[in-house]
């Protein structure tokens, strides 16, 4: 899924050292293009009167479930981007520029279905069918909002990481 | 806390993972190092090829400017310090880490500016600094010195000098120097010590490095065609020849081919070759594969209609033909439904301009109009409005009207014709000579004037007399009808008051007033 850059990181650093401004541009431009991601994809996530009146938050709830409720001003709080470099995965991997959903209740109702299919009580009412042939997106909130992005947002952080270089080696060319 | 991610855009940078990698690959280079001796074999090729393009145009670049410059200094008369002016090149290069490839167009400018080549390079030498300092590329700034020179200050401004246009223009080019020098003095050193500076250090290092080497290439290329290393002709005639030969060689081979193919032997050769391929087992195994792939491929027929085929395309034809009579009237119903939505407008057109018509006759009755004239107007409207019993009585009401009028002019006609008020005239005096004629025969009586005698006599006693303060006052007639006239004052005769004018004249010019003096003449009126 993510776009491969060769050397991208190294440009972050070097503009972080030899041209903030051109470093926080940078950042300001991968952000236009990540940030709308984001916001689109808080609007995919349910009011609570629209999630499952079992699964909100309970005062005196105990065991497993006692944390892993659902509350819709959290999971639009746990919706973020990311414009710095990351840590690397355990693959070797560093993200440029990222989209997050962070909170519990964002993470189940993106993903919920996807290993045991949409069956039993609880992930019916959630809808999408996230495993088979028939299946739509590969999640509810933060994937169905990259699909629908159709790779622009990709191609822009590519963009401006592309241009950001060439105005550094400009620079560095008139000196 | 665990949470989700989409990486938009990744880069590999090594991991935890890598060893594993590490590993695993290192069992795939056993199977590939074969396949990879052979690669990069054929990719160095390609690699040294294009890198020996590069370093040799990198070289010729360098000799065409270091003999542009050369040029430069021989026409300025100072040839004989090319040499000189080489080794200054250099050393600034190795100091500044600017490429000689900048510093010669650089110098070249300076020194057709300045016409000094010490003062050129000590120039330059500021220039790199003021470059450095400043972010502005070298060029630009030999440029805008070069100008400053000459007394053009403008290109100085984006130095940020702390300096007005004004105050630029009115210093001398020693004095600028001095405010820049101040400024940007230690600026190279400075950005050398940086990891930018390092890299352009580095940067020169490679093309200079790219410029020995392309010049290598074309000495070596020159030695193996046995020229001299320092002429290049050699190789471009041995090019030549070598293309010469190339062209005569293929011309000559193809004309040779030509030449067997057409000889009868080589004819009657093939002839006998396919006459026992044909009757060989091989022959005879290609001739069936070949029969069977000409039975095999379909040929293309134009099949025969069958009956229900024909009626069906018949059936077809027909309502093709229905459909279009259909379309037919359709458009003739367009065609109707348009002249009448023509004709419809054409209604409401006139339907418009009679309302227009009622309106003017409704603004006509509001404004000031005379009572047979608003009658008539009326009926007009009732008329346009088609209010028959309305129309009816105003048209007798009109009619009456116009009867009134009528007896008016026969009562207008008896009078005296006023058109000509001369004309009126004679019959006056004619009447007038009539009635002094009866006058003078006593044929006329005038009746007494009658007043209220009663009421004279009761203003009389009230106001007259001293008593009432109008002693002026008395009855203008009396009982019998007699009138008395008085006049109050003093009556004088016309030769009394002649007189008396002419001696108010005489008098008044005699006085002595400015008025009185004549105008024209200057002396005294009278």
């Amino acid at each position: 899924m993510p776009a491969r850059v060769v050397g991208g990181l190294a440009l972050r650093k070097a503009l972080k050292k030899f041209e903030p401004d051109l470093a926080k541009e940078t950042s300001k431009e991968i952000a236009s293009f990540v940030k709308p991601l984001a916001k689109n994809a808080r609007g995919f996530l349910p009011s609570n009167e629209e999630a499952p009146s079992g699964w909100l938050k309970r005062d005196n709830a105990k065991g497993r479930w006692a944390t892993r409720y659902y509350d819709a001003a959290e999971a639009r709080q746990g919706i973020s981007f990311k414009t710095t470099p990351s840590k690397a995965n355990s693959r070797g991997f560093t993200a440029l520029a990222s989209i997050l959903n962070k909170s519990v209740g964002g993470i189940i109702y993106e993903w919920a279905g996807r290993t045991s299919g949409i069956s039993g009580n609880f992930t019916p009412r959630l809808g999408g069918q996230l495993k088979g042939r028939n299946r739509g997106v590969t999640g509810r909130v933060i994937f169905r909002a990259f699909a629908q992005d159709q790779g622009k947002a990709t191609a822009g952080v590519l963009k401006a990481i592309e241009k950001s270089s060439a105005k550094f080696n400009a620079r560095k060319a008139n000196v | 806390m665990a949470s989700l991610r989409i990486d938009i855009a990744s880069e590999f940078t090594g991991a935890k993972a890598f060893n594993k990698a590490g590993k695993a690959s290192s069992g795939l280079e056993k199977t590939v190092k074969k396949l990879g001796v052979a690669m990069i074999a054929a990719f160095s090729v390609q690699a040294i090829t294009s890198f020996g393009k590069a370093a040799v145009k990198a070289f010729m670049d360098d000799q065409k400017a270091a003999a542009a410059l050369a040029n430069t200094l021989k026409n300025l008369g100072i040839g004989f310090a090319v040499a000189a002016n080489e080794e200054f090149i250099s050393s600034l290069e190795k100091s500044a880490n600017v490429s000689d490839d900048k510093l010669r167009p650089a110098l070249a400018k300076l020194i057709t500016q300045t016409g000094s080549l010490t003062y050129a390079q000590d120039l330059l030498t500021q220039a790199i600094e003021i470059s450095r300092g400043s972010g502005v590329d070298l060029e630009t700034v030999t440029t805008d010195l070069g100008n400053a020179f000459v007394g053009n200050t403008k290109g100085l401004r984006k130095y940020a000098t702390g300096l007005t246009t004004a105050q630029l223009a009115g210093m001398s080019f020693e004095q600028i120097m001095t405010t820049l020098n101040g400024q940007f003095a230690g600026s190279n050193a400075a950005y050398l010590a940086t990891y930018a500076g390092q890299m352009d250090a580095l940067t020169v290092a490679s093309d200079n490095a790219s410029e020995t080497i392309g010049k290598g290439l074309l000495e070596s290329l020159n030695i193996l065609v046995g020229g001299t290393s320092n002429s290049i002709g050699t190789v471009t005639d041995s090019m030549s020849r070598l293309a010469e030969g190339s062209a005569n060689f293929f011309v000559g081979l193809a004309s040779y081919v030509r030449k067997i193919w057409d000889n009868p032997i080589f004819q009657k050769l093939i002839k006998v070759a396919e006459f026992f391929i044909k009757r060989s087992a091989v022959g005879l195994v290609i001739a069936k594969i070949t029969e069977e792939g000409k039975n095999q491929r379909t040929t293309e027929t134009t099949p025969e209609m069958t009956d229900a085929q024909k009626a069906f395309l018949a059936e077809q034809k027909a309502r093709a033909a229905a459909q279009a009579k259909l379309i037919r009237s359709q458009k003739a119903a367009a065609e109707l439904a348009k002249k009448q939505a023509a004709e419809e407008l054409k209604r409401k057109k006139a339907g418009s301009i009679f309302d227009i018509e009622q309106i003017n006759i409704i603004a006509a009755l509001k404004g000031n109009l005379s009572e047979e004239d608003r009658k008539r107007v009326e009926l007009q409207l009732a008329l346009v409005t088609g209010n028959t019993t309305q129309a009816t009585k105003l048209a007798g009401e009109i009619a009456k009207s116009q009867g009134l009028t009528k007896d008016l002019v026969a009562y207008y006609s008896g009078l005296p014709d006023a058109k000509n008020p001369f004309a009126g005239w004679i019959l006056s005096l004619e009447l007038a000579a009539k009635l002094a004629a009866d006058i003078a025969r006593g044929n006329y009586t005038v009746a007494a004037p009658t007043y209220n005698a009663a009421v004279l006599d009761t203003i009389a006693s009230t106001y007259g007399g001293a008593d009432g303060g109008m002693a002026g006052f008395s009855a203008r007639a009396d009982s019998s009808g007699n009138v008395n006239v008085y006049i109050g004052g003093s009556v004088v005769s016309e030769n009394d008051l002649v007189e008396a004018v002419s001696n108010g004249l005489l008098n008044r010019s005699l006085s002595g007033s400015a008025s009185a003096i004549g105008r024209l003449k200057g002396s005294f009126a009278g």
